[in-house]
């Protein structure tokens, strides 16, 4: 194996492994604790190999076993690779869900603000109370009505009918303000609304697009939870174990013992 | 995964369909020790864990709010016991009431039943399954649990596994050894002594012989003489228990075992030595003799093969010297002893049960779903 692979993989059995008190271990019941070195590591790979192959019949050349165990241990490197990035990818993961957590209440809660705005705003009157005249629509009645004065008094040279046409120009000058005072109010009030409902509608669509992504990590957080098993498919007792006729005289009596038991509670 | 296992349970595949099935996905087999006071798990993804069989549910909204969990287990439950309606599950190595006795209320029972459970399931999800696999348990047993206990285990079990056996705890300790025959295995607990006599088969009832002279035993042992001979010191159960695991020896020449208690609010240091020497060895001589009930009723032919294959297990195994105090006294008794001492007392059970489950036919497991 080049020193490289043997760096790396020593690199990466130190990152992976913590250090325990003595103390710890012996409360643990642990007297004696079994060191392994990296060169026995390489050596533990290579006999597996080497025994796997030979139990299978299968002769190589030692240039061809030396790709094989080289490959081996590239392999477990790979795996443990991929068990620190699937424990990284959690982590990662956890910290995504919880910043989504939070976006998707702090939208809810806006959402929940402007939708009570726009109701209010819906049900709200416009009437002259909500249209007041500014001071630009006094200044305007005022100059307004200066001149209508002016003209008024120059056409008829002031006499009671003169002074009636006055008050009911003045009348009319006010109201006709106030009707674009209200008109105004009103133009404002759906300007407000229209706005509303497009901020709503943008929250709405945030909202299920926080939504979805949620889902979809909660989704991807349960599928990677958890620790893989090394054996991708059933096992059971090896022909070539030690004592194989004894254990499995021994796993059938168990089996069967806990057939029984199933039948009883089944019964019961 | 709890849902994907009962999404499993409600569409199983059928037949070879089923084989196939478990050939491409993950099979993580576990092995669980269900004990009085400590449960441990070994599982085949690596993963070894071992937990107090301690279960505490907080006690009203307040104290909910606070722990932020509707249930703790182990250490933290220990550490929170106050605001916790606390339950220790498991006495003598089986469910608390489980057996009928009237010793409980009804109500008392259905607690304990529901702590034993929510324990399985906690020690099952320190294995950390992926919810894509499939997941086959053995739990060990004490050797004298009654059907109702081991159906009860089942049960709780079989909310978490795909399929689960049950088996007895010494003879899964000698699994785990590959120790099979003539071999004499003692298990101390915190709960119960069991003993059991392994030739070639699985153990019949005449070959196992269970002790209550266990590790709470001793605990209490130890703080009577504690008190008879300290009266003013003050102490929990708690607190004996911690410095039993610290301190516990049988050696002939022990180093001192100096504590400290408070008296009447303030600390003072005492010496212990004696009392922990003597509560120690008091379970020698019940073990003893439970040996030589074993030995004596075996074929005579084999009976020193029994006595040259000791194997101390468990827990209480941990005390300092043991094996050789049980070995000096069945030199004494029994004319003939030797014991060895298991080199992982807390994950013997379950490193046997492990190896069983990975053992076992997948045909058996099949059937047992």
């Amino acid at each position: 194996m080049t020193n490289k692979l043997s760096l790396n993989i020593l690199r990466l059995l130190r990152h992976r492994s913590k250090s325990t008190p003595l103390r710890r271990l012996e409360q643990r019941g642990l007297k004696n604790v079994t060191v392994l070195n990296i060169k026995d590591l390489k050596d533990l790979i290579r006999d597996a190999v080497n025994n796997t192959l030979r139990d299978f019949g299968i002769s190589l050349s030692p240039d061809e076993l030396k790709l094989i165990n080289d490959r081996a241990r590239e392999e477990l490197l790979r795996v443990m690779g991929d068990r620190d990035d699937l424990k990284a990818s959690m982590k990662n993961m956890e910290m995504e869900l919880e910043t989504l957590k939070g976006n998707f209440m702090l939208l809810k809660a806006e959402l929940e603000v402007n939708s009570r705005m726009l109701e209010s705003e819906e049900t709200r009157v416009i009437d002259q109370d909500c249209a007041p005249l500014t001071h630009e629509g006094i200044e305007t009645i005022e100059s307004s009505l200066a001149d209508s004065l002016r003209d008024l008094f120059a056409e008829h040279g002031g006499n009671e009918e003169l002074r009636d046409q006055a008050i009911l120009m003045a009348h009319h000058l006010i109201d006709r303000e106030r009707e674009k005072a209200l008109d105004q109010a009103k133009a404002s009030q759906e300007d407000r609304i229209a706005q509303l409902k497009r901020r709503i509608g943008k929250l709405n669509s945030k909202l299920r697009e926080t939504e979805d992504l949620l889902t979809r990590v909660r989704a991807e957080a349960r599928a990677e939870h958890g620790i893989p098993s090394e054996f991708r498919g059933l096992q059971g007792l090896s022909e070539h174990a030690a004592y194989y006729e004894e254990k499995e005289a021994l796993l059938r009596e168990i089996f069967t013992l806990n057939m029984d038991l199933k039948r009883l509670m089944t019964e019961a | 995964m709890e849902e994907s296992k009962k999404n499993a349970k409600k569409n199983p595949p059928a037949g070879d369909e089923k084989t196939e099935k478990a050939e491409e996905q993950g099979v993580l087999y576990i092995g669980i020790d269900l004990g009085t006071s400590r449960t441990s798990i070994a599982s085949s993804n690596g993963v070894r864990e071992s937990t107090f069989s301690v279960v505490g549910y907080p006690k009203d909204v307040v104290s909910r709010k606070l722990l932020k969990k509707p249930v703790l287990y182990g250490e933290e439950a220990i550490e929170n016991r106050l605001s916790l309606d606390f339950y220790r599950p498991l006495e003598k190595g089986v469910i608390k009431g489980s057996d009928g006795n009237g010793e409980f209320t009804k109500e008392e029972v259905e607690m304990n039943l529901n702590a034993a459970r929510d324990l399985v399931k906690h020690a099952i999800s320190l294995a950390q399954p992926r919810p894509d696999e499939l997941v086959y348990g053995v739990i060990g047993c004490p050797a004298q649990s009654s059907i109702k206990n081991k159906s009860y285990l089942v049960q709780a079990a079989s909310e978490v596994l795909d399929s689960v056996m049950i088996c007895s705890e010494p003879f899964a300790v000698a699994y785990g050894m590959d120790w099979f025959t003539d071999l004499l295995v003692i298990d101390i607990g915190a709960g119960t002594v069991d003993l059991c006599r392994m030739h070639g088969t699985l153990p019949e009832e005449e070959d196992q012989l269970t002790l209550d002279t266990a590790g709470d035993f001793v605990d209490r042992e130890l703080a009577g003489l504690i008190k008879k001979a300290y009266p003013e010191a003050q102490f929990s159960m708690n607190m004996i228990k911690t410095i039993k695991e610290q301190h516990a020896t049988v050696q002939k020449q022990p180093s001192p075992v100096v504590v400290e208690f408070p008296v009447e609010g303030k600390p003072r240091e005492f010496d212990i030595t004696e009392q922990m020497l003597a509560a120690c060895h008091s379970i020698v001589p019940p073990i003893t003799e439970s040996l030589g009930k074993l030995i004596a009723s075996f074929d005579p032919e084999f009976q020193m093969r029994l006595k040259d294959n000791v194997l101390l297990g468990g827990g209480g195994s941990q005390i300092h010297g043991l094996g050789d105090a049980i070995q000096e006294d069945m030199m004494e008794r029994l004319g003939h002893g030797r014991v060895v001492t298991v080199e992982e007392p807390v994950y013997a059970g379950c490193n046997g049960a492990l190896k069983i489950a990975h053992d076992m036919p997948p045909e058996f497991w099949e059937q047992l779903k």
